[in-house]
């Protein structure tokens, strides 16, 4: 375990006893560190997970690490392709009960200054991050529509907030899924559903470590560059999601909650 | 107060709405303006326009959504007047539908104009703007960018995104002394939304200050923004909606 501890398990103290039982959940970015801990904490609760990841071998070593293969059910595929989107909403009706909640965590970064910014690596973030967010919000709104009940958690990042140099791509997608996100929101309402926004910041997750050139060093001290000093875990943004998700935030729709230690978001 | 004699300004969608009468307002301001839009004809009568009034104008047709295009349009004006000083990425375009409904041909349509293309605007500008003495970029954005809109979402998440690129692109440019801010305009009258009179009185009547906004409403705050008066202003997104964003929403 690295300096910090990365905290799989959540405590789940925001969900009800049984409430997600014979409840079924999108997860994309399933593998990755936020999804993968929302993943776990999901299981945890008693729901049956869909778990979407480009990477059928990171699924793979992550379904041994979740457990519960009984209400697993992994599928690998790109969230910017509407056919492979189409697939895991199959294998979710398949599992034969209401699709409650969708968590579009799939997201990928890089870094480039915007002169040096290539057209494909443009294109490539903005793909997955905002291109993916409306393809599975679309397929989880419209397999929730018919029930009149779902809730959709989006990931949206601090730097929509603040921007990021040299990422510019990343903070323009994530300020693009918040908005997206409010836009849901208000037509998905008057039917029952609800899509909620998140902006983690520095979380410890693979991601802040996939830069190059930056040290484990420099990755801790950003990670603790926040007025609570912590080193905030997939877990704590976990048990944020499974509270939007759940029924104890039911008045809470387009909104996107911060979740950064203390940072302000203007 | 203002005067913008000797700057060079290129106005992306000048072909009309907020975009044209933002050109028109800069060439009042003394600055040359390159008034560039995917319709050609609409470039050239802005241009005249401006030409018309006294102003050195330019006409430049180029689609934003296309880099090599809108590449090119910038050397042109650049190999014109032989310098860039104020970059106003204006052009969006916009439709109306549920997310449930959208397809793939809609969302990509809206996001290649109202985002990619204020990235390849900006992305081509910025060498000639790090030359200048006085480099501001002005995007133009949405308050939907800010609070999201029903039957809009292709529209809010691109405006959404031009907000967090110019976040971004402040912080890469600052070093340069380049500002960069966006305007976040609500209900202005202009071509981008079809309205009939009963629904434009019936929108009017809802904001605060009782009625809708007229272009040249906006285009002022972006003379502001590329004015002297705004050399410490950056990285700001700056909502222009008659209070509209103070209203609850059902």
């Amino acid at each position: 375990m690295r300096a910090g501890g990365a905290r799989w398990e959540s405590t789940v103290t925001v969900v009800d006893a049984g409430e997600w039982a014979a409840r079924t959940v999108v997860v994309t970015g399933a593998a990755g560190g936020i999804g993968r801990a929302t993943v776990a904490a999901l299981l945890a609760a008693g729901a049956t997970v869909v778990a979407f990841d480009l990477s059928q071998a990171a699924l793979d070593e992550a379904a041994a690490a979740w457990g519960q293969p009984d209400r697993l059910r992994p599928v690998a595929g790109d969230v910017g392709e509407a056919a492979d989107v189409a697939r895991a909403f199959a294998v979710a009706a398949a599992v034969g009960q209401p699709l409650a909640g969708l968590v579009a965590a799939a997201g990928i970064y890089g870094a480039a200054p915007v002169e040096q910014m290539t057209d494909a690596e443009w294109h490539r973030v903005l793909r997955v991050n905002l291109r993916g967010t409306f393809l599975t919000c679309r397929a989880a709104a419209r397999a929730m529509l018919p029930h009149r009940a779902g809730a959709i958690v989006t990931l949206a990042s601090s730097l929509a907030f603040t921007g990021a140099r040299e990422r510019a791509h990343y903070a323009a997608s994530k300020a693009g899924i918040a908005a997206f996100t409010k836009a849901l929101a208000l037509e998905i309402a008057p039917h029952g559903l609800r899509a909620n926004a998140i902006a983690p910041g520095s979380i410890d997750t693979p991601m802040p470590r996939s830069l190059p050139g930056r040290s484990e060093e420099h990755v801790l001290a950003t990670l603790r560059a926040n007025p609570l000093g912590r080193v905030a875990t997939p877990a704590d943004v976990a048990d944020l999601i499974l509270f939007l998700l759940s029924r104890r935030s039911s008045h809470i729709t387009g909104q996107v909650v911060a979740i950064n230690g203390g940072q302000v978001t203007l | 107060m203002i005067d913008l004699t000797g700057r060079v300004a290129l106005v992306t969608g000048a072909g009309s709405g907020i975009g044209r009468a933002t050109a028109l307002m800069l060439g009042q301001a003394g600055a040359r303006v390159a008034c560039v839009d995917v319709r050609a004809e609409r470039a050239t009568a802005a241009a005249a326009e401006a030409r018309e009034r006294g102003y050195d104008a330019l006409a430049l047709a180029a689609d934003v959504a296309d880099p090599a295009a809108i590449g090119a349009a910038v050397q042109q004006a650049l190999a014109h007047w032989g310098g860039l000083d104020i970059l106003v990425a204006n052009a969006g375009i916009s439709s109306h539908q549920p997310v449930v409904d959208m397809d793939e041909a809609a969302w990509d349509a809206v996001l290649a104009v109202d985002l990619d293309g204020v990235f390849y605007t900006v992305r081509a500008a910025l060498p000639a703007l790090r030359q200048s003495r006085h480099g501001r970029i002005i995007c133009t954005a949405s308050h939907y960018g800010l609070i999201g809109q029903a039957g809009l979402a292709h529209y809010s998440a691109a405006k959404g995104g031009v907000i967090g690129l110019v976040r971004s692109l402040a912080l890469e440019l600052g070093p340069a002394g380049v500002t960069v801010n966006a305007v976040a305009p609500g209900p202005v009258l202009t071509g981008i939304t079809e309205r009939t009179p009963e629904e434009i009185r019936a929108r009017a009547a809802r904001l605060p200050l009782g009625r809708l906004g007229q272009p040249e409403d906006v285009a002022g705050l972006i003379l502001f923004l590329a004015s002297d008066l705004a050399a410490w202003l950056t990285g700001q997104v700056l909502p222009i909606d008659g209070g509209d964003i103070l209203l609850g929403r059902t």
